[in-house]
């Protein structure tokens, strides 16, 4: 059965890929701030995508919720303590980061919880994958430790390579989508 | 006798612990205790009075924008200059948004899981719940399908073993006395609530480039372009457009789901309309004018005072016999701890002697708190929205008596039903209700001045400091959504000399004074019903209703100091 505009009435329209990147944590708790400076070095490195969308969460919650619900994937950048040796990066995605225990990052709390309200709000679901590294030290302070500040280069790479995956599957889509629409 | 501890309490800004002794069921006293030393008036002395407000707007991210605004209006007294009427008007927008946005958030995301059980929604029939919002509001959302869809999400969450944010509840507790339908009903508009609450507050975006903490106040006036031809101005015709849709969608859930909820589940605990009475005294500085601050006949919170819940009359306020005591606070006075002082002549000089940490209980015979008590004319006060709808009520406003009389009357409940925790919460509805109107008028008239060409928003006049007397001092009041809001200054050779803040939650959550006066949250737990010492609902209820703003985990001990359960945060 199709529509009035010729569409199959059990088709749910494409959303257009919007990818944004953010950063989480507290600049002034040493390496809890990896997260948000990575962001930055992402900002500056011209191999960026001019539509993927940086943002700076920082210590902010459900606050951020303006900010990502036009999102379709997400890549989020954070200190995750998961007992490893410091500066050790760790991958988590989709439903795993929301089901993340909340004490192992100071900033999950907020993460989850914001992944699980818009579940409640029956907001889309977006892809969502966690780049995070074990922080060293998260005490005041404003440099990083060191086996966290050799990482970020590593994060800025792993960041990009999701991004160019990202977008692949995307054009992907779209030549199918194409393919399908011209067999019509 | 059991001594409870709940430290911190959840729900709420910063940090909050309450000590309450229980014998045969009920509380027979209570300790208020803020646990975090604030010292943003030490970080100020020596700064530029010009950018006092930049640092005092920091003492809060959720209370954003009123420490700017009780911050600028005490440089502009204090070196003596008047702000144009559309910079009045851009702050009475900032504060009355952040006044209205702070009361949704306070009633759904803080304070209804304390009366609403989540795991009760499950159980409900959202066709009940569809017949039930039908019958109470217009509000269109409210088929049974939309039900079904909320529930189903919220089953969805709760399989995946995890409450999330709904995680800190008392779930199960006797206390609570919704059946499931309404229970239904409140997740259904707890999570429109969220939506609504992060629309709103774009208000703030438009007029103070950021929420939170809106950067554009400006000693003398405001730093917000306002230019009728000109797109890139903060204010153009476009952005006015955009915030009388925003005020208006807000009045629409205001009316048609935040004001008949309440009504619905107060209806269902009408002995809270009795418990959490407290000191009995109110009082407002009072605020919201089109006038200058010292137009008091203006304002449309009128200042005043009720004293002994005698609503025959209003009191007259003056900010000079305020005066805080240290008596049972970690600070120490000069001229010694039995005085009071005025917070123009303050002193924040902390001497820490509580217990060292971990500890079981403080020693409340002395000193123990961060907070200190500040009293009128020697007298404990409570302020917040149900004093300044008292003090209105007792001034003869006649919208907010109509309001009041009919909301009782739905209720079928006495005016002295107001002293109560019920009645804060009724309070505080009302009052957004009556604020969310007042902001389409002062967005009309910032369009209609615009529209005259009257673009004047800032008067520099006294901005070149040489301009200031050598000594000066001043104060700047602000009735901010948790309640009576001072900031005092003084100021020399350009400098800050002295900067003392005394803040809502300091009248309300202060401990007590020199003569053993308790605070408004110690006086309002007296006599609080407690059905299970280790889930202590009934306390937090009261706490709550008073908005602390004070994060984020509840601990309780009994008095063996047994540790009986732990809790993590929800917002």
């Amino acid at each position: 059965m199709k529509d009035l505009e010729g569409k199959g009435l059990n088709e749910t329209p494409t959303r257009p890929t919007r990818i944004c990147i953010l950063g989480l944590g507290n600049l002034m708790r040493t390496d809890d701030a990896v997260g948000m400076l990575t962001t930055r070095l992402l900002e500056a490195d011209p191999r960026l995508p001019g539509d993927v969308k940086v943002i700076e969460g920082g210590t902010l919650g459900l606050d951020l919720l303006g900010r990502i619900d036009d999102t379709t994937h997400m890549i989020v950048l954070d200190a995750v303590d998961f007992g490893a040796a410091p500066g050790t990066p760790m991958r988590c995605e989709g439903e795993d980061v929301a089901k993340l225990p909340t004490s192992k990052s100071v900033h999950l709390m907020g993460l989850s919880d914001l992944m699980n309200v818009m579940l409640l709000m029956g907001l889309p679901e977006m892809e969502i994958v966690l780049l995070g590294v074990q922080p060293d030290n998260t005490e005041w302070g404003t440099v990083l430790t060191p086996a966290v500040a050799a990482i970020q280069q590593e994060l800025v790479e792993a960041t990009l390579r999701q991004i160019a995956r990202w977008k692949d599957t995307a054009a992907n889509q779209v030549a199918l989508e194409r393919e399908a629409a011209s067999c019509v | 006798m059991a001594r409870v501890v709940i430290d911190p309490v959840t729900r709420i800004e910063g940090h909050l612990r309450i000590e309450v002794e229980v014998e045969s069921g009920s509380v027979t006293d209570a300790w208020s205790s803020g646990t975090m030393f604030r010292g943003i008036e030490k970080i100020l002395r020596g700064r530029d009075p010009r950018e006092a407000w930049i640092w005092a707007q920091r003492i809060c991210g959720v209370c954003t924008t009123v420490h700017a605004l009780a911050s600028v209006r005490a440089v502009e007294d204090a070196i003596g200059v008047e702000v144009p009427e559309n910079a009045t008007l851009v702050r009475n927008i900032i504060a009355g948004t952040q006044n209205v946005q702070d009361h949704i958030i306070h009633f759904y995301h803080l304070h209804a899981l304390d009366w609403v059980d989540v795991t009760l929604a499950l159980k409900a029939d959202p066709a009940k719940t569809s017949a039930l919002a039908q019958s109470i509001s217009d509000w269109p959302k409210s088929s049974t399908v939309y039900f079904k869809a909320v529930q189903d999400r919220v089953k969805t969450l709760v399989a995946s073993g995890q409450l999330s944010l709904f995680s800190s509840g008392d779930w199960g507790h006797p206390a609570y006395k919704l059946p499931p339908e309404v229970n239904l009903l409140a997740v259904a508009h707890y999570l429109e609530a969220l939506e609504l609450q992060r629309e709103f507050i774009r208000i703030h975006a438009v007029l103070g480039g950021k929420n939170p903490h809106p950067q554009t106040y400006l000693v003398g006036g405001m730093a917000t372009g306002m230019d009728g031809n000109e797109p890139d101005a903060a204010l153009n015709p476009t952005t006015v457009i955009l915030m009388q849709e925003l005020v208006k969608n807000a009045r629409t859930f205001v009316e048609q789901v935040y004001l008949p909820d309440v009504v619905a589940i107060a209806g269902f605990y009408k002995e809270w309309f009795e418990y959490g009475q407290g000191i009995g005294n109110y009082m407002a500085y009072g605020d919201y004018t089109m006038g200058g601050v010292h137009d008091v006949a203006s304002f449309m919170f009128p200042r005043g005072m009720i004293l002994g819940r005698d609503l025959a009359t209003v009191h007259p306020v003056d900010p000079l016999q305020v005066a805080e005591f240290v008596t049972h606070s970690w600070y120490t006075y000069a001229e010694g701890d039995q005085v009071s002082k005025h917070p123009s002549q303050g002193e924040t000089s902390p001497k820490y002697t509580g217990p060292a940490p971990p500890y079981d209980f403080l020693h409340t015979d002395e000193k123990y708190s961060w907070i200190k008590a500040p009293r009128y004319d020697g007298k404990a006060m409570e302020v917040g929205p149900l004093a300044r709808t008292l003090i209105a009520y007792a001034s003869g406003s006649p919208q907010v008596k109509t309001l009041v009389d009919g909301t009782l009357a739905k209720l079928n409940l006495p005016l002295t039903a107001l002293f109560s925790t019920m009645g804060r919460i009724a309070a505080r509805a009302l009052e957004s209700s009556i604020m969310v109107n007042e902001l389409s008028v002062w967005v009309d008239k910032l369009d209609d001045n615009m529209a005259h060409g009257n673009v004047k928003i800032h008067n520099g006049e006294k901005w070149n400091p040489d301009s200031w007397p050598k000594n000066c001092a001043g104060f700047g009041l602000h009735e901010a959504p948790r309640g009576s809001l001072g900031h005092w200054v003084e100021i020399e050779d350009k400098k800050i000399a002295n900067y003392q803040a005394v803040v809502p939650s300091t009248w309300n959550a202060g401990p007590r004074d020199a003569s053993g006066q308790r605070g408004a949250y110690e006086s309002s737990l007296q006599g609080t019903p407690i059905a299970d010492p280790s889930r202590p609902l009934e306390v937090l209820r009261t706490v709550h209703s008073f908005d602390p703003c004070l994060a984020c985990a509840v601990h309780v001990v009994s008095a063996d100091g047994m540790l009986y359960g732990r809790k993590s945060l929800v917002i």
